[in-house]
Formats: structure tokens, C-alpha cells, sequence
């Protein structure tokens, strides 16, 4: 019986440390690991970040709408109640910061990130384009969960 | 009187910037924000600012290029860089063009204070 092993090195575990730092930073709160899942109804606020240099691709940070309340009440310092510019925004800064933190302890492949776009819906289902499979990983946060899509090709 | 000018395309960013500001004493009329490098060349002239806080990632022009625009102008005003870009090769990029500071996103409240504490923002 013959087996599959992907040469592809995984770099998801540093994008799981990058956010795990900055919620911490910036909330003050922890993620542990999860093997829950969005709820088809869940509305989802999803944080797009395009990769490029010496590999490329794109990572995607999903988070539930009362994680995006959640997260901007607290780095903003007021009570954010709808999900206008301010959550909206924040999930993007939050993106920028995950995959900016992480394209640092990857320097050897000299990352640069795009500027990041947010997708809004429900059940929220991002496909990304690309030859490889997306590598995935759901985080536990105070307000709810926070999941991460990542694809990163070597050039 | 401390001026300062924020620029920033996170307008979440500039909030929790401009809340520093505030909280070290600075005035709310005494800052302004530019959401991207365009504005932030814009609105900056020699001597209308004692501090300049940019990030890197901005559209239109990149954080670099705002302090490239600036120091040919101005070769004293401090310009702190608050940025994702934490690897090597960015900051030695960002000081050759001529920034004073550099904060590394995500930070901490009281790192952002001792960068305005540092560069003489704190008025409290």
C-alpha cells in the first residue's frame, strides 16, 4: 500500500502563533485550538491578505460577526454594536497584523502582504484559487471562533 | 503644543493612535490624520508638525515614500514608523529613508507611550 506525503512545507503554525500574538496584543485574550465550525447561518466577516515574493499566495482570517464586535469594543476602548466601518475595519487590521507578524518569521522567503479586503456573509465559504489546498485551522476566541485559511506556494 | 500628523489607511488604527495622543496630553485640534501617503505628503509643511507617526502599507504612496517627501523638506521633525514590516531588511529600508522611530504592529498601549514619551509628545 503506498502512501502520499506532501513535500509542501506548512507554515500554517506560524500564521496560528501570529494570531494567537496579536488578539493577545491587542485584546489581551487568549485562542485555543478548535474543532468547531461556522454554522451555516453565522455571519462571518473574512479578512483577505495576498502573499507574494519567493512563494506566494493568500491568507484568510475568518472571524464571527460578535468576534469582529468583540475585537473592535476592545481595541477601541468603546462599545462597537453594529457591524459597520469599525468591525469591518478592524477585521482588516487584525488580518494585516496576523499575516505581518508572520511573514516575520519567515524572512528567508521575503514576503511582501497586499493590502487587505473584507468579505462579509454567511456561513461565510472563501475559495481561494490556487494549484495546492488550502491548510485550515479554527481557533477558540472570548466571543467566538476565528478561523484561518492559508495557501502559500514556493515559487 | 504638540502637532501631530497620523497617517494611517486603518481608520481603527488612527483611533487607537489618536487615543494615545490623547491620553499623553495631546489636543484633539492639534492632530491630524491622513488615511493614505497621499494625503499625509499633503498635508504636511515644514514646521506645521512636531511629530510625524506613518504606517508602511498605505494606497497611493507607501510610508517610505511619505518620509522620503518629507525629508526633503524637513530633515528634523521625528517620523515614527508604526508598521507590520518587523523583518531586518524593512526597518534598515525605513531608516536609510530617514525615520526617527519604529513600532512594530501588533503593540502594546504603553509601547506606543514611550515612542510619544521619547520624542516629547507627553504633556501630562
Amino acid at each position: 500500500m503506498s502512501q502520499t506525503v506532501s513535500k509542501r512545507p506548512s507554515f500554517l503554525s506560524l500564521f496560528e502563533v501570529s494570531a494567537t500574538e496579536t488578539f493577545h496584543t491587542m485584546c489581551g485574550c487568549l485562542l485555543k485550538k478548535s474543532m468547531a465550525s461556522f454554522g451555516p447561518d453565522t455571519c462571518v466577516l473574512s479578512g483577505v491578505i495576498g502573499l507574494s515574493g519567493q512563494a506566494r499566495g493568500s491568507v484568510v482570517l475568518h472571524v464571527e460577526d460578535k468576534v469582529a464586535l468583540g475585537v473592535a469594543s476592545k481595541m477601541l476602548g468603546e462599545p462597537i454594536t453594529e457591524l459597520g466601518e469599525d468591525a469591518m475595519d478592524t477585521v482588516a487590521e487584525l488580518a494585516n497584523m496576523v499575516a505581518g507578524c508572520a511573514k516575520a518569521k519567515i524572512q528567508n522567503l521575503d514576503l511582501s502582504i497586499s493590502l487587505p479586503n473584507v468579505i462579509t456573509g454567511n456561513g461565510q465559504n472563501v475559495t481561494i484559487s490556487s494549484r495546492v489546498d488550502p491548510e485550515t485551522i479554527t481557533l477558540e476566541s472570548p466571543w467566538g471562533l476565528v478561523v484561518i485559511d492559508l495557501v502559500l506556494e514556493i515559487n | 503644543m504638540v502637532r501631530v500628523l497620523v497617517a494611517d489607511d486603518s481608520n481603527t488604527m488612527r483611533k487607537i493612535i489618536i487615543r494615545s495622543l490623547l491620553a499623553v496630553g495631546v489636543r484633539e485640534e492639534d492632530i491630524a490624520q491622513a488615511a493614505d501617503g497621499d494625503e499625509a505628503v499633503a498635508l504636511f509643511s515644514p514646521g506645521a508638525f512636531e511629530l510625524v507617526l506613518t504606517d508602511w502599507n498605505m494606497p497611493g504612496k507607501t510610508g517610505i515614500e511619505v518620509i522620503t517627501e518629507i525629508r526633503k523638506t524637513d530633515e528634523s521633525v521625528p517620523i515614527i514608523m508604526i508598521t507590520t514590516e518587523a523583518e531586518r531588511q524593512r526597518v534598515l529600508q525605513a531608516i536609510q529613508a530617514g525615520v526617527t522611530d519604529y513600532l512594530v504592529k501588533p503593540f502594546e498601549a504603553d509601547q506606543l507611550r514611550a515612542k510619544l514619551d521619547k520624542h516629547g509628545c507627553c504633556t501630562t
